[in-house]
């Protein structure tokens, strides 16, 4: 017989379950390989094709059922090793509830950083550069302001640059009634046009410096998120404020 | 039948009854069973490989049919080959389907749905 022919038929082989294959795919081999072999012998290639027409059909017809079977029994048998020792049945119930659970938090962060793109217009195209020290074993180094200038003005790769404070720090929120410490960060200029972001009222940084409050041509430029803003309407004690909505 | 035929659904699925046939004559192989049933009907049932042996594994777990010790045809056999030989539990078994559907062939007759003879 054409050797194609029953690497093709032992493919389609592979359509049952892996213990029936076992268990039978060879003589199922060799019974296609006598058919094949006598189509062959009484009618040429044309007659071989209801033989093709009749496995094709059969399989069709057998695999999903034999799967089926195959499923149905091995569950049968759990079930029935599980009445039989309820100890081994709670400890596997346990083992599997804490593995999909550690499995789940573990695709939550990965999907959550590695996976998704971050919530900004074209994503691919944004990048966070550190300062590697490599002297002091600091590879996520904090850049100070005459660093990042000196960069910025030497940086062919990027269409735009911008720094803020990677951690964040407390203020104190005055003249608005009770005083209030808020949580913030210092940001140059260009952080929120570089992320696309737009404000729902006011508008955001002017052409200004970090950090905002110590330096007296940029005091009074703020962006607040919507939510803080929300709890301050009415007594904002920034005339100049810009908002934006909370992520 | 006795308590043999609680486990076996009645009736008898086609191509496991004419399994049961064909090894009531003699041991065969899973390819010697496919050609008899062809030869038998006149090429009106074709069993194909995976309903055989699908049902074959079936009726091996029923008990109505084992895998045979002796080979048959010792001149002619193939080593890697494995004959099915019909238990005790399989002929009772194809005889209440014999007689299950003699029954319903009396009672068709019995109703007037006679065939004429040419």
């Amino acid at each position: 017989m054409r050797e194609p022919s029953l690497h093709v038929y032992r493919l389609l082989l592979l359509c049952y379950p892996s213990e029936f294959r076992l268990e039978y795919g060879d003589e199922m081999t060799r019974t296609f390989r006598q058919q094949h072999r006598q189509a062959l012998g009484a009618r040429g290639l044309s007659g071989i094709a209801l033989p093709w027409w009749r496995v094709v059909t059969d399989l069709i017809l057998v695999a999903p059922k034999e799967r089926i079977h195959m499923l149905l029994q091995d569950i049968r048998y759990a079930f029935r090793t599980f009445r039989a020792n309820p100890g081994f049945a709670l400890a596997a119930v346990l083992t599997i509830t804490l593995g999909i659970g550690a499995n789940t938090a573990i695709f939550s962060v990965v999907n959550g950083i590695l996976l998704q793109p971050l919530p900004y217009p074209d994503p691919d195209r944004l990048a966070m550069v550190y300062l590697n020290e490599a002297e002091r074993n600091a590879p996520f180094a904090h850049m100070s302001v005459a660093d990042y200038l000196d960069w910025r003005t030497h940086d062919r790769s990027f269409e735009a640059t911008a720094a803020f404070g990677a951690f964040g720090n407390r203020f104190n929120l005055t003249g608005g009634g009770e005083p209030e410490q808020v949580r913030g960060t210092y940001a140059t200029a260009g952080f929120f046009s570089i992320l696309g972001a737009k404000p729902v009222a006011g508008r955001l940084f002017g052409r200004c410096f970090f950090p905002c409050e110590r330096h007296p041509r940029l005091r009074g430029w703020q962006t607040l998120s919507a939510s803080f803003s929300g709890s301050w309407i009415g007594r904002c004690p920034f005339p100049r404020a810009g908002v934006l909505m909370d992520c | 039948m006795g308590n043999e035929d609680s486990q076996v659904p009645s009736p008898l699925p086609a191509i496991a009854f004419h399994i049961l046939i064909s090894l009531a004559m003699r041991d065969r192989h899973g390819y010697g069973i496919m050609q008899e049933v062809a030869d038998r009907t006149e090429g009106t049932v074709q069993i194909q490989a995976g309903s055989l042996y699908a049902t074959i594994r079936r009726l091996l777990g029923d008990g109505l049919i084992q895998e045979a010790v002796e080979r048959p045809d010792p001149e002619n056999h193939d080593e890697r080959r494995r004959y099915y030989h019909l238990t005790k539990q399989g002929r009772a078994v194809a005889l209440a389907e014999v007689e299950r559907l003699a029954s319903l062939v009396r009672q068709a007759r019995a109703s007037g749905l006679v065939l004429r003879t040419k």
